[in-house]
């Protein structure tokens, strides 16, 4: 299916030269645009993804902790039970079970708990995009059969119970989250210009935050054709070229910033960012975005949830160390460390009307 | 001041001579119009709440439901009663408000005075309060055995409580469940300056005069013209209709009398399928009703405008949810969008949206939930703007070929009621209603638009009484230049105001609508015509005993 050019596309240059004070393009541009309507870690777990089984969920794990805290198993059975009645008895033990003087919460101090060497995966598939040209040693894309696929994110997540998903279902924690809050935070938009949006050729892609949140529409989803105003703050404005190939965009890899809001993504930061979005019958795209992102900011957005995220079942000092050591972003001169990892993550949208989709362009021309 | 004698309307009485009105040569008499009781509306009794004792005063809870009759619940008011249940809501109702009214938020600036002691009982107090809200509530100066019975009740409560607001609250509950309260009872008495005629006494004229032009009951100004008989002269009445409609509150009866006309009370069960509209949410059905009547209010009052426009103007109010709706970007400056405002919003020249025909509230009310009614929305079309009566189908139709939508063969509407149309038994009313709803097809039942029909283009050509069009604009223009369209809202209009259809009134409705396109079709002007005439008020009752002092 072809990108369609919207028929508003004269209502939205007028409003565009109304709102910004400068001329439409003098050729006739066709935009389309979307607002994100599902974004998530990209999981594809099948049996083969971790081969040593998954890691412990939280009533293991609470064991495991409070046993290397020196608790018998008569006092961890107790607060197992008193934790059920109250939901607090084991709540500060857990999260101050680390083991440096001033440094015993382990959610803000992860590197005070020992390393319980979660398990990761293992497994032939990923979703995701081959970040470093090598074909050797990453995974392969389940949808393009790319070779070399760069996710070590999904690696580091993907035998955490509840990441070991595989669409349609999605992991438990962003699913809930992003359910929960997406319509409370600045929307992600996505426009796409070109000559001929029918047509495959070279097109402009902007990647912006809206000053507006998604609403929500009668099934409780993202509500389409709503409209959003650009966030004239640049930090979130990513211009960058891509092209449509069989229908299929994509971008030249590029850097994106999005601010975010902490309990869902705390921002998206990518290097060397990489796009692949299919439109659907519907009009909705879907796909995958991915590139080399901060890995502990992916800690960060979920250690502080505190103790919610240990009670999912994700040991969070387990996931500091297997993101530490998964890294494979590029060395950071200054301190010799790999501060960035390979991620990929399933981005879903849904046609939208943005005020100002040209200001994008311009500024790429300028 | 004298009280007078009251009875409630009953049906058959002596019909007045149609032809020529004593009072004023320029009015014809308006046939045998009656006093009437009617139920106050849900509308009505938020509205009185508020403005008796303020907007946080929550009213919440159900009400019992009015019935449509004749096209209007203005009608449907004076034909029903109150059930069991329904007593029992407005119980509730009347308790959760009196308790608010005496709790100790409000009790400081809603009752005019302070008691002695908040656990005694104090009479003087007590008096005040209940004859203030009293009058509001009733709509005229409680009378003495009334007054005397509720201050009764408030003292007995209150000593039994040892809590002087309580006996307010419960004396205060007593009478928002009374009938005076929840009716509107007119009272016909002796017209003095026409002998052997009847007309509404001066507290039925305000209230008719103040729920006709603000949905609500009569202000204190309104009920002191009423007091001091300023209300029974020429000079009085026409003094207290222009205060009245040029008040910000006139946007309140008109919506009021627009959002009854439309049928709006039918978006309470209204219901389409969420996997077909995602768009068409809770809050959608809401503000589609809410963007006609803010189109009306606005064209019609604050823009001046010809009522025949309503069916052509390009101007409207969205907000970013129905502009999803519309598939229309809705740029609203407020931050993070939140809350959502109302932004004017006109559409292009050549835009097939235009005039409140395609208004999503029109076309989705209309409809069946998984999908469009040509002929619903012909029937509407013709019953609501043209008063015309459209029969109801007969009961063994086979409606097999129009409910198919996945009819292969027939894709568009237009076509399975042509199918459809082959039984002689249904050509007749289909031939009425289908060529005005089939200019509609081009919005689906929640109103979104589309130029296909399960990949077939559709065709919204059709015809008004013979006069042919291409679209939904070419259908607005028809309507907007068919002269029965006027017609028919002064005819609703009237209808509405005096809760009753005119018989034998002929004449005073062509009064009526002549004058209105003498008023360039100004709806506010229309109002206050009726407002101020004299016919407005006078009723076919026989007063028996008193004369009205």
């Amino acid at each position: 299916m072809a990108f369609r050019a919207k028929t508003t596309l004269s209502v939205l240059s007028t409003l565009a030269v109304a709102a910004m004070g400068f001329a439409a393009p003098a050729s006739a541009l066709q935009t389309k645009s979307y607002v994100v309507s599902f974004f998530h870690i990209a999981t594809h777990s099948d049996r083969d993804a971790c081969p040593h089984g998954l890691n412990p969920e939280h009533v293991e794990l609470w064991t495991r902790s409070l046993k290397g805290l020196g608790y018998s198993q008569k006092d961890i059975d107790e607060l197992l039970i008193s934790q059920r009645k109250n939901g607090k008895a084991i709540q500060e033990i857990v999260r101050d079970r680390g083991l440096k003087p001033g440094q015993e919460n382990i959610f803000a101090y992860p590197f005070s708990a020992p390393d319980p060497n979660l398990h990761t995966v293992e497994g032939r598939y990923s979703y995701g995009f081959n970040l470093d040209g090598k074909t050797d040693g990453g995974f392969e894309d389940p949808d393009t059969h790319e070779q070399g696929v760069d996710n070590n994110l999904y690696k580091a997540f993907g035998c955490l119970r509840p990441y070991h998903v595989s669409l349609p279902d999605r992991p438990q924690y962003e699913n809930n989250a992003w359910l929960v809050l997406a319509s409370a935070m600045p929307a992600w938009l996505l426009s796409v210009s070109g000559d001929d949006l029918t047509k495959d050729g070279p097109v402009t892609v902007t990647i912006a935050r809206a000053l507006e949140h998604t609403m929500q529409d009668a099934r409780g989803q993202t509500l389409a054709d709503s409209t959003f105003r650009i966030d004239p703050n640049p930090r979130s404005h990513n211009v960058m070229r891509g092209a449509l190939n069989g229908g299929t965009l994509s971008i030249e890899p590029t850097d994106i910033f999005l601010e975010a809001e902490p309990h869902i993504i705390s921002k998206l930061h990518l290097l060397q960012a990489h796009l692949r979005l299919t439109p659907k019958p519907d009009g909705n795209l879907e796909g995958y975005i991915g590139g080399y992102t901060p890995w502990f900011e992916e800690y960060w957005a979920h250690a502080s949830n505190g103790f919610d995220a240990e009670e999912s079942g994700i040991d969070m000092p387990g996931l500091y160390y297997a993101l530490q050591r998964l890294a494979d972003g590029p060395v950071d001169p200054k301190t010799g460390e790999r501060n960035f990892i390979s991620a990929t993550w399933r981005i879903e949208l849904v046609p939208a009307i943005v005020a100002d989709p040209h200001n994008a362009l311009a500024e790429l021309r300028r | 001041m004298k009280r007078f004698l009251h009875y409630l309307t009953i049906a058959g009485v002596a019909a007045l001579p149609s032809a020529g009105y004593p009072g004023n040569t320029a009015e014809p008499a308006p046939g045998d119009a009656v006093a009437v009781t009617r139920r106050i509306t849900e509308g009505q009794y938020r509205n009185i709440i508020a403005d008796v004792f303020g907007t946080d005063i929550t009213v919440g809870g159900r009400f019992e439901p009015d019935i449509r009759d004749q096209g209007l619940l203005g009608i449907g008011t004076s034909r029903v009663s109150i059930s069991e249940t329904g007593f029992e809501q407005y119980r509730d109702l009347a308790l959760t408000v009196a308790a608010q009214v005496t709790d100790a938020q409000h009790r400081g600036s809603l009752i005019p005075c302070t008691p002695g002691s908040p656990k005694a009982w104090d009479d003087a107090c007590a008096t005040k309060f209940i004859q203030g809200a009293g009058r509001l509530l009733y709509r005229r100066p409680l009378d003495q055995a009334e007054l005397a019975t509720l201050v009764g009740i408030a003292q007995k409560s209150a000593t039994q409580l040892n809590d002087f607001y309580a006996g307010v609250e419960v004396s205060l509950a007593s009478m928002l469940v009374s009938p005076q309260f929840l009716f509107r009872k007119e009272v016909a008495v002796a017209d003095p300056a026409h002998p052997g005629r009847a007309r509404l006494d001066a507290y039925s004229r305000a209230a008719r005069l103040s729920f006709f032009l603000w949905n609500t009951a009569p202000d204190n100004m309104l009920l002191t013209a009423a007091e001091n008989g300023s209300l029974n002269t020429t000079a009085g009445l026409s003094k207290q209709v222009d205060r009245m409609i040029g008040s910000g509150r006139m946007s309140g009866g008109v919506r009021a009398f627009f959002a009854d006309m439309l049928g709006f009370d039918e978006f309470s069960t209204l219901a389409k399928d969420p996997a077909i509209y995602p768009k068409y949410s809770f809050k959608a059905a809401m503000d589609v009703q809410e963007q006609t009547l803010r189109t009306i209010t606005d064209h019609l009052l604050a823009q001046r405008g010809d009522y025949r426009d309503l069916f052509t103007t390009r101007k409207t109010f969205l907000t970013r949810s129905l502009g999803a709706l519309y598939g229309v970007a809705v740029v609203d400056d407020v931050a993070n969008g939140l809350p959502a405002r109302w932004v004017p919003y006109e559409y292009a020249e050549g835009d097939p949206r235009a005039g409140i025909l395609t208004h999503a509230s029109f076309v989705s009310l209309h409809s069946h939930p998984g999908r469009s009614s040509p002929t619903l929305r012909g029937k509407a079309f013709r019953e609501t703007f043209l008063c015309q009566r459209v029969p109801d189908p007969p009961v063994n139709v086979d409606f097999t070929v129009v409910q198919n939508t996945d009819n292969p063969i027939f894709k568009t509407a237009r076509e399975r009621l042509t199918a459809h149309r082959t039984s002689p038994t249904c050509a007749g009313c289909h031939k009425i209603t289908d060529p005005i709803g089939l200019a509609l097809e081009n919005f689906d039942s929640a109103g979104g638009y589309r130029t296909l029909e399960n990949g077939a283009p559709i065709d919204t050509s059709g015809e008004l009484n013979g006069k042919p069009f291409a679209d939904s604009v070419g259908l607005g223009r028809a309507i907007r230049d068919n002269p029965e369209a006027p017609n028919c809202l002064v005819t609703r209009i009237y209808s509405y105001a005096a809760g009753q259809t005119t018989k034998n009134g002929k004449d005073w409705i062509a009064y009526l609508q002549a004058g209105f396109a003498a008023d360039g079709y100004r709806v506010p002007a229309l109002m206050r015509r009726i407002a101020v005439s004299d016919a407005f008020y006078s009723v076919a009752d026989t007063p028996v005993e008193e004369t009205e002092q």
